[in-house]
């Protein structure tokens, strides 16, 4: 009786710790993202930022999930004289670069953004250190961005979405990729984390994105296979951008860590913050928004301590500008899932205008329909 | 007991207590058509600024009828009719309280609270009901202060009354400020709410010795954001909103099972992967007991965003007290 009853607490006691880090198994998870090992090879993908999808000696395949991609391949036995190496999700004009120096034999990006690349590496080759980038990506300066989420169960329409995009893709100030602020899919199932890929292909311009409340229906990390870490952090053309897991209403105190170092790194740079739930509903009875108030205003004082000079978020399908501990805010659900009436507002996305070298951020509302 | 959790009433319809059991009936009805009219609602218009006020309010409403009816006929059904106790035939003047809270938060560092009351309930029918509590954690610079101010209404006084009876309507004035001087940033809230309690037999005859206790109202929360680098003000709604139920026990004592709709505290809103992301509130259980005439043990755990664990001595002076 004693037994049954102290396992009895126990369980409630381990429900109850599951209830207060929803997160933690997520952030554990964005850990591992990026690392891969087989018998002949591992591979290691700097700050996560893309998914390993196959690893074969000669053959390796990525899904990229931010515009500089570095990837560690360190071979155990002298590796096969081609060696493959795809990346999915690619940039436009996006080159290898690779330490040693190794024949590359061939190169292409095909319509639907995946890069190919085939080299030949020296049978004594046993560390190779990869980069692919866009030449321009590590040097400050202007270019433009998009903001899209919530697009669940209208992914039948999503093309229209993409269609538009493409439009400004072919503008003279070009777009050179689309952030994602979660809620891609209605339940997060792999089918329709499959069909969000398939229908990505159309895209012109690669998509970072991190997770909302409904990729969590059927397996919390199901969408790390697909879409690589929900946090993470990378740098472009002299932004940072930061992408932060709040799918479940909070922030895991692990990210919490990580967070710190991404704002240290961006703190003499201007820093874009990208979530889904925003910390604060700019309508608060509703309160589509993080679970306790006190979490997100540490969260709001920690971002605008850290020098962030935009926040971006999605759950709300709607369209808002506000100001968040005097950090500009912005709310961008019109990927096309159940819209809030009244608000005329309808399907929509954002659009950034950057400029690293003058300090600016410009955000405007494209409209869809 | 499982037909009683799909059917309330079942377990008292088997004991002949058909009127308990057709008011329990449409109580859940009543929870359940008021849920699917709010979710209705909420879906349809996609929780729309203009509505959503109201209609979470009524979604909060519709479920927890649906759990107090749940919680009254299975109560109906198990417990003595005439119950455990009845409701305290003291009316305290004054009533202060010391005590511990622990606060579980896997964001803030803080966990020991020293935590104060002071309430005094002034004037007769209807009486000015005032109330301060603190917490102060003393090694994490965190402070929160609730203020309170009430006008008791409707509340039988233990002096003229022979049967007891718990029920009141209090019209409430708040104001909180809690500190987080360590995390650089302070919250005040300002709020109006309706807090009331209804003895069960006044809603089912035949069962005596529990009591609902509900609440509604508005609130507007200020963050002050005073940290290196940063000063910036933001303001937030927040709908205000509380359903228990709760049993008399012996020696003036009570205990209550609670939802409570508010996000900020210490407890904040239950975390939940999903749909329910954010909007939950916390769950609570709240006890009383009376050691003496004055003296007495408070104690409160919730379930939130933090295991919130609290118990506290009761001092009460004074007031009106029914005679034996």
């Amino acid at each position: 009786m004693l037994g049954l009853r102290t396992a009895s607490l126990a369980m409630f006691a381990l429900a109850a710790g599951g209830c207060l880090r929803p997160s933690e198994q997520r952030a554990r998870q964005d850990a591992e993202i990026g690392q891969a090992e087989s018998e002949a090879l591992r591979a290691e993908v700097e700050g996560g930022h893309g998914v390993v999808r196959q690893l074969e000696p000669g053959d390796v395949s990525l899904w990229e999930s931010a515009p500089r991609l570095r990837l560690q391949l360190t071979y155990r036995e002298p590796p096969p004289a081609e060696l493959w190496l795809e990346i999915a999700n690619c940039m436009p004009g996006a080159q290898l670069a690779t330490v040693p120096d190794v024949p590359v034999l061939a190169s292409e990006r095909d319509a639907s953004g995946v890069c190919r690349f085939q080299l030949a590496p020296p049978p004594e080759l046993r560390d190779l250190a990869l980069t692919v980038a866009p030449p321009d990506s590590e040097r400050p300066g202007r270019f433009r961005f998009a903001v899209l989420s919530d697009v669940q169960e209208a992914i039948n329409r999503v093309q229209d979405i993409y269609t538009r995009l493409n439009q400004v893709v072919a503008e003279p100030e070009g777009l050179d990729f689309l952030l994602g602020a979660g809620d891609l899919t209605e339940r997060g199932t792999s089918e329709q984390l499959e069909r969000f890929q398939s229908e990505l292909t159309r895209l012109q311009i690669p998509y970072y994105t991190t997770l909302g409340n409904h990729e969590l229906g059927q397996n919390p990390t199901l969408f790390h296979d697909y879409f690589g870490r929900g946090n993470q952090s990378f740098e472009y053309r002299g932004v940072r951008f930061s992408l932060i897991d709040s799918a479940s209403a909070t922030v895991d105190p692990i990210v919490f860590g990580w967070l710190d170092e991404w704002l240290a790194a961006g703190r003499d740079q201007l820093h874009v913050v990208a979530m889904h739930i925003p910390p604060l509903d700019p309508f608060g009875v509703r309160n589509g928004a993080f679970a306790s108030r006190s979490e997100a205003a540490k969260l709001l004082a920690r971002l605008a301590g850290g020098g962030v000079d935009l926040t971006l978020y999605g759950h709300i399908h709607s369209y808002y500008h506000f100001d968040n501990a005097g950090m500009p805010a912005y709310i961008s659900g019109g990927g096309g899932a159940i819209p809030e009436r009244f608000d005329q507002i309808g399907r929509h996305f954002l659009v950034v205008d950057a400029d690293a070298e003058a300090q600016r951020l410009d955000v405007r509302l494209v409209r869809v329909d | 007991m499982f037909p009683g959790v799909l059917l309330h009433g079942s377990g008292t319809w088997l004991q002949g207590r058909t009127e308990t059991s057709e008011r329990l009936l449409l109580a859940e009805g009543s929870g359940l058509l008021a849920t699917f009219a709010a979710g209705a609602v909420l879906f349809r218009t996609g929780a729309a600024r203009n509505l959503v006020g109201p209609t979470a309010l009524l979604a909060v409403a519709g479920v927890s009828t649906f759990g107090l009816s749940l919680l009254s006929s299975l109560y109906a059904t198990w417990a003595p009719r005439d119950g455990w106790g009845e409701a305290s035939r003291r009316r305290a003047l004054l009533e202060s309280a010391l005590g511990y809270t622990y606060v579980g938060d896997p964001q803030f560092a803080f966990r020991h609270f020293l935590t104060t009351r002071l309430e005094a309930r002034l004037g007769a029918q209807p009486a000015l009901h005032l109330r301060l509590d603190t917490a102060y954690a003393p090694d994490q610079q965190n402070q929160r202060y609730e203020l309170l101010s009430g006008l008791r209404l409707l509340e039988q006084s233990p002096a003229t009354e022979s049967a007891r009876d718990g029920t009141y309507l209090e019209p409430q004035l708040g104001y909180v400020e809690h500190r987080f001087d360590d995390s650089g940033f302070v919250t005040r809230v300002f709020e109006l709410q309706i807090e009331a309690r209804l003895d069960s037999a006044r809603l089912l005859p035949d069962v005596r010795g529990a009591f609902f206790q509900l609440g509604a109202g508005w609130a507007e929360q200020w963050f002050v954001f005073d940290a290196p680098g940063v000063s910036a003000l933001n303001t937030s709604s927040l709908l205000l909103a509380h359903a228990g139920f709760g049993l008399y026990l012996p020696r003036a004592s009570e205990l209550e099972l609670y939802y409570d709709h508010r996000h900020d505290g210490f407890a904040g809103g239950l975390k939940a992967n999903g749909l329910g992301s954010g909007v939950i509130g916390h769950f609570g259980l709240r006890g009383e007991y009376a050691l003496s005439e004055a003296w007495g043990l408070r104690a409160e755990g919730q379930l939130g965003s933090a295991w919130v664990l609290g118990l506290a001595g009761v001092l009460r002076l004074g007031g009106e007290r029914a005679q034996p």
